[in-house]
């Protein structure tokens, strides 16, 4: 891979640059080589060409003061940075910039668990804190609060939460269970959110909203500051956890399952995100496409129906959870069961049923805050698998379950994919993640993927859903479907941008929000 | 070459080389240490035995059940193991240096060329249920 430099230096500024990165962290903190350190800061699953992607460098800071030296540095030489902070943002883009020749800002070395607090239920960790790392603190250290983790553990805490991740506790909704932020801002500001701007506030991890505005919002899935340490709530280990399936075995049960879900979700008797996940999906963590059929196409019906008969699942499988003292979980789990009862066909199952399964038992470990990586699985479906999740965002109803499971499954089928897909209903709302796992080494397999999700985005959009989060190339493209009234929320973003970050060295194009020198190129 | 030295400079050398191999052992234990933390870190989670581990699954398909995690391979070749840290393969991504350092890497890339090492078996009283 040859080496390539920010747009607007050139070789000698570059290496002046280099060589002033270096002063701040050290030579070894400084990477270049475009054969041995900088391939792992591209994305391991594009659908584009890699060079797009390609970085021309990457920073390593130890601490807050250090970071507020590079953003010093980058405004003087105008030098892109890219954010990124355990960079396992996979299915979005992993490490990789919005653009070649940027300068990757590598949080990962801040990874230090700054506290916890036992008592009031938080910890307060730096951007390089995986689920893994804070996982085995509190296993370490002997305490009771459990973590939320996302399917894949060695994902991070702060930036899990700061690209609006969930998670499969009821303190899934991770966004929700942020309390406290330190951000550099461009201009190498340090600001303290909410009540942490109060000296010696005794409360900065115990109230989100301070005093006047609420800030820490705009620090997620942006690029207006840099955030170095976050505060998290952490869930107090119930008295019971009692995880349980049901199975049901027609496509078109999703209706029911959906109106079934929506009361239990919204009155509580489901606590955790309630996950519904399709057929493929089970089957995809534990066995392999061409272990069912090595024909090309969609998978017939009958061979459908023998992977739910052997595997013991459905055409659709709820994974929910029972939380709290046995004689509170006996009188919910009746009510659950009685609702889902009345759907023909459903089958129940606990730990007992299907203990050492390798679909459950990684559900059962997320619905505890237990991190592990079985859910990377579904890319060993097909050979060379590899994926980008196109997640639109829908209400909890049955009506609208079925016309996003259609709209996606007759045009991935026609585009020759498999439909693998889960929906994940949160307070008000219904996550649909369609999984699109493509053969990497395959160009137009590529190509096709990308095209399909393309043309995702552009239905959804016209059927009134959007996406809550996507991958590097299709920001813009999204961007641009959230117009309403002449795209002012979009302008409002790019006038944030404008005034927190004027040299526009904060990773621009995140999220569609470009800086104005390269809005004007563009124009 | 230092089992020759001792064969024909047996007193003079043999003190010398003693501390030589002592501390080469002593050094070789400590980069095995340091690579088995390193695969128990940031390998096993994918590459562990068992068919919940990505990385096994995926393996199991080309090298059978039975050597599938990394660890039961019969020794894989450092310079392998260390591309495919720094490049990925398949569905795994490239590990970047700020997350193994070249000093960890050689570490680990020696532990799994010194390879299988066999499970290590943990006394029935000393077995934690999850």
């Amino acid at each position: 891979m040859n080496p390539v430099i920010p747009s607007g230096l050139n070789k000698t500024t570059f290496a002046a640059l280099i060589s002033d990165l270096k002063k701040i962290v050290g030579n070894d903190y400084v990477f270049t080589d475009p054969e041995w350190e900088l391939p792992a800061y591209n994305d391991a699953y594009l659908t584009t060409p890699p060079e797009l992607h390609q970085p021309s460098a990457a920073v390593t800071p130890a601490n807050t003061e250090q970071v507020q030296s590079i953003l010093k540095l980058a405004r003087q030489y105008k030098a892109p940075l890219w954010t990124i902070s355990t960079g396992k943002n996979f299915a979005y883009g992993g490490p990789a910039p919005r653009k070649a020749g940027y300068i990757v800002l590598d949080m990962k070395r801040m990874n230090r668990i700054l506290e916890v607090n036992e008592k009031h239920g938080y910890a307060v960790v730096e951007p390089g804190v995986s689920y893994f790392d804070l996982y085995n603190h509190l296993q370490k250290i002997g305490s009771k609060l459990w973590i939320d983790c996302a399917a894949p553990g060695w994902g991070g805490v702060m930036p899990n939460t700061l690209e609006h991740g969930v998670g499969y506790t009821p303190y899934g909704d991770h966004l929700l269970m942020q309390c406290g932020m330190e951000v550099v801002l461009a201009d190498g500001t340090v600001v303290q959110t909410g009540m942490g701007a109060l000296p010696d506030s005794q409360t900065t991890n115990l109230y989100k909203y301070g005093f006047g505005p609420s800030m820490d919002g705009l620090f997620t899935q942006s690029n207006f500051g840099v955030v170095t340490k976050m505060g998290v709530w952490l869930m107090p280990e119930p008295p019971g956890y009692r995880p349980y399936m049901v199975t049901f075995p027609k496509e078109e049960d999703l209706y029911e399952i959906t109106e079934i879900v929506r009361p239990l979700k919204v009155n509580m008797l489901i606590p955790a995100v309630a996950v519904t996940a399709g057929l493929i999906w089970e089957a995809s963590v534990q066995t392999t496409r061409h272990n069912w059929y090595t024909g090309k196409g969609p998978i017939p019906g009958s061979i459908r129906k023998k992977m739910a008969k052997q595997l013991g699942i459905g055409e659709w499988n709820f994974y929910g959870a029972l939380y709290g003292p046995p004689p509170m979980m006996d009188n919910n789990w009746e009510v659950i069961h009685d609702s889902f009862s009345t759907i023909p066909g459903a089958r129940f199952y606990f730990d007992e049923d299907r203990k050492g399964e390798v679909a459950w038992e990684y559900r059962k470990k997320l619905g505890m805050g237990v991190p592990n990586m079985t859910e990377y699985s579904v890319m060993n479906w097909i050979p060379n698998g590899a994926h980008i999740d196109f997640s639109p965002i829908s209400p909890v109803t049955g009506k609208d379950a079925m016309k996003q499971y259609h709209l996606i499954e007759e045009r991935c089928t026609k585009a020759g994919f498999d439909y693998c897909g889960e929906f994940a209903v949160g307070w008000r709302d219904m996550h649909h993640i369609f999984c699109l796992t493509f053969d990497r080494h395959n160009p137009e397999n590529k190509a096709k993927a990308n095209r399909l999700f393309a043309e995702l985005i552009d239905a959804a959009a016209a059927a009134g859903y959007g996406e809550y989060r996507t991958h590097l190339d299709f920001m813009d493209q999204i961007a641009a479907t959230y117009n309403w009234n002449n795209n002012a929320l979009w302008k409002q973003h790019e006038k944030i941008k404008d005034v927190f970050d004027p040299d526009g060295i904060l990773s621009p194009g995140k999220m569609g929000i470009w800086p104005k020198s390269i809005r004007e190129k563009n124009e | 070459m230092i089992k020759v030295i001792v064969k024909h400079h047996q007193f003079h050398y043999l003190p010398t080389v003693l501390l030589i191999s002592c501390l080469t052992l002593s050094f070789n234990k400590a980069s095995a240490d340091e690579g088995e933390k390193i695969f128990r870190q940031y390998c096993a989670t994918c590459h562990a035995r068992g068919m919940e581990h990505p990385g096994t699954m995926n393996l199991a398909k080309k090298f059978g059940k039975e050597t599938a995690a990394l660890e039961d391979r019969n020794g894989l070749p450092a310079d392998y193991v260390r591309y495919l840290v720094r490049n990925g393969r398949g569905l795994m991504p490239a590990f970047r240096p700020t997350e193994i350092n070249k000093k960890e890497l050689d570490a680990l890339a020696s532990y799994l060329a010194n390879g299988p090492h066999p499970a290590k078996q943990i006394p029935t009283d000393k077995k934690v249920s999850e």
